[in-house]
Order: C-alpha cells, then sequence, then structure tokens
C-alpha cells in the first residue's frame, strides 16, 4: 500500500473543496458517459439492419459488433470509475471530522511539528536556566527575601498538545491529524482497489482481435479491417460510426490522476 | 555549566564574624561579591527572558495555515492550542518579571547592609583613633 510508504506520507495532500469538486464533475461526466445509450443504439441499428448485404457487409458488421463490445468494457469501466470516486467524494467527511473546506498539506504538519519542537527545546534550556537561578537564589539570598520560581509545565504540555514533543504521542492536534490523514488515504485507497478501474480500463483498452465467425468460416478481424471497409462503406455506414466517435469520453488519464490521491 | 555552578563561582567566603574590623572587612567582601552574583543572576536571567520572548513572539507570528495549506476543524484546534500555549508562556515571563525584581530587592538590601557594616567599621576606626 502507498500510504505506508514513508516518502508518499510525506507528500499527502487532501483539499476537499477542491477534490469534492474535481470528483463531482468527474463523476457526473463518468456517468453521462456510461449511461449514454446512443452508441449502443447506433450499433445495434446497423447490426440489425438489412440494407447493408453481402460479404463486406457481414466483415463490416463483424467489425461494428467488436466495437460495441468494446463500448461496452469502457462504459463499464466509467460506471466502475464513477462509483469509485463518488465513495471517495463522501468518504472525507464521513470519516474525517472536518470541515467542507478543509485543507491538510502532510508537508506542513511536518514542518509545524519540527518548529514546535525545535522552539520547545530551547523554550525549555531558557526556562530549566531560570529556574535553576531563582532556587539557587532561595538558597543563597534565603535572608534577603524569596525568590519565585518560575514553573515551565504547562508551557512544556501546551507544546505537548501541540506537536507531541514529549509525550503526547498520537494525543496531539498535530499527529491526531496526520493520523486521521493517513487513515483517511488508506481507506481511500481500499475504496479505489476494490474497484480497480485501471485494470478495468487497461481490459478495455486493451486492442485484442474480434473473433468472429463469416461464411468464410472463423477468421480474425482486426479493426483494420473495418476501417478498410468504411473508406468504401456507404454514407449510412459512416454515420452510424460517427455517431459512435461523437460520444464524449472523458478524459480517463485525468480521472485516474484524482483519484490516485498523489 | 548550570547557571547555579557560574553563580556560586562568584561568592567569596564569609567569616561570619563582624566582631572585628578584620571580620567586617571580610564580611564587606563578601556582600560585594553577592552584589556581584546578583547582577550575574539579573544577566542570566534577562538573556533567557529574551529568548524566551522571542520564542513567543515567533510563536505568535506563526502561520499554522502556511498560507492555506492547513484549514480546517484539526487548523483551528492547533490555533486554540497555539493561544494557549502564548497565555502559558506570558504567565512564565510574569514570574521572571517578578524574579527580577526580587534580585533588585535583594541587592538593596545587600546595599543597606554594607552601607551599616561600612559605618560600623569607620565607628570602630573613630573610636579607636
Amino acid at each position: 500500500m502507498r500510504a505506508d510508504n514513508s516518502e508518499y506520507r510525506d507528500m499527502s495532500f487532501w483539499n476537499n473543496k477542491e477534490n469534492e469538486q474535481y470528483l463531482h464533475e468527474s463523476v457526473e461526466a463518468l456517468r453521462r458517459y456510461s449511461d449514454n445509450e446512443d452508441g449502443n443504439s447506433a450499433f445495434a441499428a446497423f447490426l440489425s439492419s438489412d440494407a447493408f448485404q453481402g460479404e463486406e457487409a457481414e466483415a463490416a458488421q463483424e467489425a461494428v459488433e467488436g466495437k460495441r463490445r468494446e463500448l461496452r468494457k469502457l462504459q463499464e469501466a466509467a460506471r466502475s470509475a464513477a462509483d469509485c470516486m463518488a465513495e471517495i467524494e463522501t468518504a472525507f467527511l464521513e470519516r474525517m471530522p472536518e470541515k467542507r473546506n478543509a485543507v491538510i498539506s502532510e508537508e506542513v504538519l511536518n514542518e509545524l511539528c519540527k518548529e514546535f519542537t525545535k522552539d520547545a527545546e530551547e523554550y525549555r534550556e531558557s526556562a530549566d536556566a531560570v529556574s535553576d537561578t531563582a532556587e539557587f537564589l532561595n538558597n543563597v539570598l534565603s535572608s534577603y527575601g524569596s525568590f519565585t520560581v518560575p514553573h515551565a509545565e504547562r508551557v512544556y504540555d501546551a507544546f505537548d498538545e501541540l506537536c507531541g514533543w514529549r509525550d503526547a504521542g498520537n494525543r496531539c492536534i498535530i499527529k491526531k491529524t496526520q493520523k486521521r490523514l493517513q487513515d483517511f488515504l488508506e481507506f481511500a485507497e481500499d475504496i479505489y482497489k476494490k474497484y480497480d478501474p485501471d485494470s478495468l480500463l487497461d481490459m478495455a483498452e486493451s486492442n485484442e482481435p474480434v473473433m468472429g465467425n463469416t461464411s468464410q468460416g472463423s477468421r480474425e478481424i482486426s479493426m483494420a479491417v473495418s476501417d478498410a471497409y468504411t473508406d468504401q462503406g456507404e454514407k449510412e455506414y459512416t454515420d452510424w460510426l460517427r455517431v459512435i466517435f461523437d460520444i464524449e469520453i472523458p478524459d480517463e488519464s485525468v480521472a485516474l490522476g484524482a483519484i490516485s490521491l498523489e | 555549566m548550570a547557571a547555579s555552578d557560574i553563580l556560586a563561582s562568584y561568592i567569596e567566603e564569609d567569616t561570619m564574624d563582624i566582631s572585628t574590623n578584620a571580620g567586617r572587612a571580610k564580611h564587606l567582601e563578601h556582600l560585594n561579591s553577592l552584589l556581584i552574583m546578583i547582577k550575574k543572576a539579573q544577566d542570566i536571567l534577562t538573556e533567557e527572558k529574551e529568548r524566551m520572548d522571542r520564542i513567543r513572539t515567533d510563536n505568535i507570528n506563526k502561520d499554522l495555515t502556511r498560507d492555506g495549506q492547513w484549514t480546517g476543524n484539526y487548523e483551528e484546534q492547533a490555533e486554540d492550542g497555539r493561544e494557549n500555549l502564548i497565555a502559558q508562556m506570558k504567565s512564565v515571563d510574569g514570574d521572571v518579571e517578578t524574579l527580577l525584581l526580587e534580585t533588585e530587592a535583594a541587592a538593596n538590601k545587600i546595599r543597606q547592609e554594607i552601607e551599616s557594616c561600612q559605618k560600623a567599621m569607620m565607628g570602630v576606626e573613630s573610636s579607636e583613633g
């Protein structure tokens, strides 16, 4: 799991408002694509049409059937990616006691933790010197008065509550935030793994040859063959293809980038 | 070296015998060394106070959001934690200021004792003369 990698942890970042908007828009686009039946209808109409007959038509129908299967796989992948993103979109507010506009940067949290720890150590050096001086004065000059010994214990506690420099550990605010963020990112990654849109898209996009049964027996018809036929096909056929290729396809690489949580 | 060790090195031994002029002279040396020690203690306290003030100021001015890179409920909790930290630091600072005033009060008492001791020595000298 990437969240186990310390380098990845240092880069963890979540801007809920922006991510929510992006995930929401992506889900909408993916749903539009996956629910769009125009392409399937066009394919079905072509495949059931008697207007285009003969050996070339048969081969073209095999190729179109392949295209239809490819479109369905892509739509399934888009549907899965949309479900995955929708689940991640709602997971943040369900799992993090955070505001909708929350921004959490692991880098900033680490930086603040280091700064507070350094300040706490420096402060303790000075406070120790002050209390040592006061105690010494009480021992040596007791006949000339009493001397207030400043106690910085509450300052140390306050530092501890912020950065856990002594023993607060995950009870401190910054470490608690870091842990919550990591837990959430691991949870989001589990959601991502459950849907595995990468594999679905890889499978859908793989240019596997389409097996077809024609009058000439079982033979492979690659998409290139269908392209050759489109050049000489009738206008009706090219129109159908145009309908299919005009379908809006979201940029999968961008959408997947969003849910990779990087 | 601990502050107390540094301060201890300034103190001259006291004979605790002020019945003779020699004893008083030794006692005066001791009292003067206490004044020097107190001055050194004030220097230490002032220096450490300045350092603690600087850390407090740095923490007052610290941008916890880092230009909006951390916002939300946790960041607001951290703001509350920072406010508590500053309040506790101010409380310690108040104690250090009180301590500085107390050192000055002690120094004044020692000065008075030095004066009395000197007068006593002068009185003895005049009666001897």
